[in-house]
């Protein structure tokens, strides 16, 4: 009781604090002739050294049931924060210009970022921190799980046309988990040094990057990997281009011998004239594992070629892929060689001038199926890939849709498997005044299987349907207040026989916003989202959220 | 390193290094033989605008500010504006000329009809004028080779689809905004959002929105990577163009970045080498994660692609009913490894 009166008081307090300024700047709108005066005198006023926005919030869950579901990918701020601090050099100190970023300062989650581009863009460095806390999705409660990043990007222009750059990121997770699994502590680090820019008639890099990952729970082994890398590509005229790469990298792993993995790869263009565009690429990789395993693959390789050809308002493509592997079993007595040759196309174009179409289908076949090192030896890969697409839009500006599909079919015959996606997509905007854009989606996904299990529950049973609709619209009131409002409203049905959490599942999601913008630039906006999501098996996952944000922002 | 064993087993490579030195050699035939009558092969009209031009047809970005002062603002507001003012680089790449072409003969020439021919004016051009104007300066990051070998170079896609150069009233007018958050993924309710860089005209999932309509209305799915909540953009994954990761990696075709090296650079923790893996994680048997693995946006947790052990059982097939005790196949507790293991071919303990 006592928490919802000091809640209250706080809604207030931050309304005051934001309704305030934004309450001034309203009332000079009225009085456009002196607003236009204080304009002009403010722009003959020598300016700040930085421009800036600052913007608060004041944010509300309105909360009921579990938090974790709510929470699964991020945390919507609560109470008083600042929704953004940015700063930004205005015209630029000379020969550089630079500014900062914070968003969601006081929040769960937020986000830091400053940047300096010095001697006219010659140096460069930017660097970033952010943090977000979240829920695993389970019924019982949970601790928090939390994501922290940071790190630099520096690049340096050594000549006009060369540079050398590097960037370092480092993130920690710490992750929670249902039972019956354990929480994990885990810290990555990654830095890489580069250089790249023309040299002759062409374009060479190489460079060194180096990650590096730790188990603070010692579950996972630690490991490094360090990569050194160059390549060139030459234009040899300007219609022929080719070039080349190679990459070394080490992997290290606690208690296990190091690993070593070599990539080759060479490329060419070539413009044919009425003929098209040809394309052809290559690669090999060569990899030497840390340990014998059930069957590890110790070498990779690959060719494509492609060859496009435009006309008109059209632009077909055709490719041709191939890609083998060898792999070696774990008593080094035999190796197998599975083989996948791919053939694809695409057409797109204009069937006239408001409607655009692109046509896609692709096939992949393979070839030396590999027997499956377990008591059942049939090959556990797919044999056969198909896929078809279609997209098309019309109409004018005022009134445009669009009409997506596709059906993506994979089969494997020693065992009777096959799986079957289909996709389509409907939707469209309308102008429906001068004043109000409307916009509406559905979406529709299908996935079919099949497989020689027979007994109840047979696989057929765990391919879902979900269909989405979404609803929006915008209303521009006058020409300073919008209004925007999107529904959307997505289920997802299996036919779930182990009545299993998650799978029989329905939400719906209304966001409204209202914004109104100043003379002086200042902005007030207000933020309501209803949110259900609704589990038909286990309604201990449901949350009910009225999500509410008031924010005021200034420039200076 | 590599034996010669290796290199003779790697047909792709032989037969492509034997296709590209006839190409090559076809190609050096053919320009021999064109260096003849025809005189020097033309620039693109942009660059042609340059390569014609004395220093005094520069003249300078106050004198353009004189007649275009609203564009001039916004110019004086981008960061572009900085890196030409550079005092030190030469007349034809500095100020509003670098990317519009000497302004004399655009003055000189303001005939109904004429003005056009004399200046560049990007978004009234072709993908590829626009795209060389650019690659003037950028061609220190990117070639124009590596920028041809993007799918959107192949579509027909111009720097200023996606970038701006100075912005114009429509990307900063407030009723647009307002339109383009009505259709967006984004959720206004998360506020710790990844900033819009590199001169995008739109948030990136807004942007990249605008042709891959079906790739990103999967982010609408109950179970998704987090870009709606803005923790993610679409370039954490994908390469629009070449950058730098795809300099360093082994293949200079852009487009997805390694499938399994991006997956690893935020879940480590599966990405192994492990002893024994499971060989979708590796890539091995065909697509990698995504084997499994929906990544923009799927109806199953996890962000699987068909739900429980249905999703194994596409594999598995002889794993039948008998084979679990009700469970999902990791959830139970016992293929707790299933990316892979260091001591277990079951996959059962990590």
């Amino acid at each position: 009781m006592r928490n919802t009166w000091v809640r209250e008081l706080l809604v207030m307090a931050a309304a005051a604090a934001v309704l305030a300024p934004c309450g001034a700047a309203w009332a000079q709108d009225k009085a456009p002739a002196e607003e236009e005066q204080k304009s002009e005198e403010a722009k003959a006023k020598p300016l700040l050294p930085v421009a800036g926005v600052l913007t608060l919030g004041y944010g509300d869950l309105g909360l009921s049931g579990n938090q974790n579901t709510l929470r699964r990918y991020a945390t919507p701020p609560q109470l008083l924060f600042i929704e953004e601090l940015s700063l930004r050099s205005r015209n630029g100190w000379g020969s550089g210009q630079g500014g900062i970023t914070l968003r969601g300062i006081g929040a769960d989650d937020y986000t830091y970022r400053g940047n300096v581009d010095e001697m006219f863009g010659r140096l460069r460095a930017d660097a970033f921190y952010s943090r977000s806390r979240y829920l695993p999705d389970t019924p019982e409660p949970q601790g928090e799980s939390e994501r922290k990043a940071s790190g630099w990007n520096l690049a340096k222009r050594i000549s006009p046309s060369f540079v050398i750059a590097s960037s370092y990121t480092m993130e920690s997770q710490t992750q929670t988990f249902g039972v019956p699994r354990a929480a994990q502590y885990q810290r990555s680090r990654y830095l890489d040094v580069q250089a790249y820019g023309k040299a002759g008639r062409g374009f060479i890099s190489g460079g060194y990057s180096s990650t590096s990952f730790n188990d603070r729970t010692a579950v996972l082994p630690s490991s490094t990997v360090e990569q050194a890398s160059v390549s060139y590509i030459l234009q040899a005229t300007p219609s022929v281009d080719a070039g080349g790469s190679y990459s070394r990298t080490l992997i290290r792993q606690a208690a296990l011998p190091q690993a070593t993995v070599e990539t080759a790869g060479l490329m060419a263009d070539a413009a044919l004239g009425r003929f098209g565009d040809l394309s052809l690429d290559a690669y090999s990789e060569t990899i030497g594992n840390m340990a014998p395993a059930t069957m590890a693959v110790t070498r990779n390789q690959g060719a494509a070629a492609k060859l496009q050809k435009r006309w008109a308002n059209w632009n077909a493509e055709l490719g041709l892929r191939s890609r083998e592997i060898m792999r070696l079993n774990e008593t080094q007595d035999y190796v197998d060689v599975p083989r996948w040759v791919t053939l694809d196309g695409r057409l797109r174009g204009r069937l006239s001038r408001q409607t655009k179409i692109t046509l896609k289908a692709g096939s992949q076949w393979l070839g030396g199926a590999p027997t499956a090192a377990q008591e059942d030896t049939r090959s556990l890969y797919w044999h056969r890939r198909t896929n078809v697409s279609a997209r098309m839009e019309t109409g004018p500006a005022s009134a445009t849709g669009y009409l997506a599909g596709s059906y993506k079919v994979q089969e494997n015959a020693e065992r009777y498997a096959r799986s079957a996606a289909s996709a389509l997509q409907a939707g469209g905007n309308l102008q429906l005044g001068p004043k109000v854009v409307a916009f509406g989606e559905y979406a529709f996904e299908s996935l079919k299987l099949r497989t020689e299990i027979s007994d109840w529950p047979t696989s057929a049973m765990f391919g879902p349907d979900s269909q989405t609709a979404v609803a929006g619209l915008s209303w521009t009131v006058d020409p300073h207040m919008w209004v925007t409002a999107t529904y959307t409203d997505w289920f997802v049905s299996n036919d779930n026989p182990l009545l299993l959490p998650e799978a029989n599942i329905h939400g719906r999601e209304l966001t409204l916003t209202l914004r109104r913008r100043f003379n002086d630039g200042s902005e007030l906006g207000l933020l309501v989202a209803p949110l259900t999501y609704k589990d038909k098996v286990a309604d201990t996952l449901d949350y009910r959220a009225t999500i509410v944000r008031l924010s005021g922002s200034t420039t200076f | 390193m590599m034996d010669i064993k290796h290199w003779l087993r790697a047909w792709p490579s032989v037969a492509m290094a034997l296709s590209m030195a006839a190409l090559a050699g076809v190609s050096l035939v053919g320009q021999a033989s064109s260096s003849k009558p025809t005189g020097p092969k033309k620039a693109p009209f942009p660059v042609a605008l340059h390569s014609g031009a004395a220093a005094e047809d520069y003249l300078g970005e106050k004198t353009c500010g004189g007649c275009h002062p609203a564009y001039m603002e916004s110019y004086e507001a981008s960061p572009h504006a900085q890196y030409v003012r550079d005092p030190k680089l030469p007349g034809d790449h500095r100020g509003c000329e670098s990317c519009h072409g000497p302004g004399k003969n655009h003055l000189e020439h303001q005939e109904e009809g004429e003005i056009q021919k004399f200046i560049f004016a990007p978004t009234k051009s072709s993908a590829a004028d626009v795209n060389a104007m650019c690659l003037r300066c950028h061609s220190r990051t990117m070639s124009e080779a590596h920028w041809k070998k993007s799918s959107h170079a192949r579509g027909d896609i111009s720097c200023i689809s996606c970038h701006f150069i100075h912005k114009d009233a429509k990307q900063t007018d407030a009723a647009a905004r307002a339109t383009r958050d009505a259709q967006s993924i984004r959720k206004p309710t998360a506020v710790a959002v990844k900033e819009t860089q590199h001169l995008l005209k739109d948030h990136e999932a807004d942007l990249c929105a605008t042709c891959h309509k079906a790739d990103v209305a999967q982010f609408r799915q109950p179970y998704h990577h987090p870009v709606p909540e803005g923790r993610m953009t679409c370039s954490d994954c994908h390469e629009p163009h070449p950058t730098r990761t795809s300099l360093r990696k082994g293949s200079m075709r852009v487009g997805l970045k390694n499938p399994t090296q991006v997956c690893a650079t935020c879940h480590r923790e599966v990405a192994g080498p492990f002893v024994y893996q499971h060989d979708p994680v590796t890539g091995a048997s065909g697509d990698g994660c995504v084997e499994c693995h929906k990544p923009h946006g799927a109806t199953n947790p996890k962000m699987l692609g068909a739900f429980s052990r249905g999703l194994c059982n596409q594999c598995h097939t002889d794993k039948n009913a008998t084979h679990y005790p009700g469970q999902t196949c990791w959830a139970s507790g016992c293929h707790a490894a299933l990316h892979g293991s260091n001591s277990d071919p079951n996959l059962l303990v990590r």
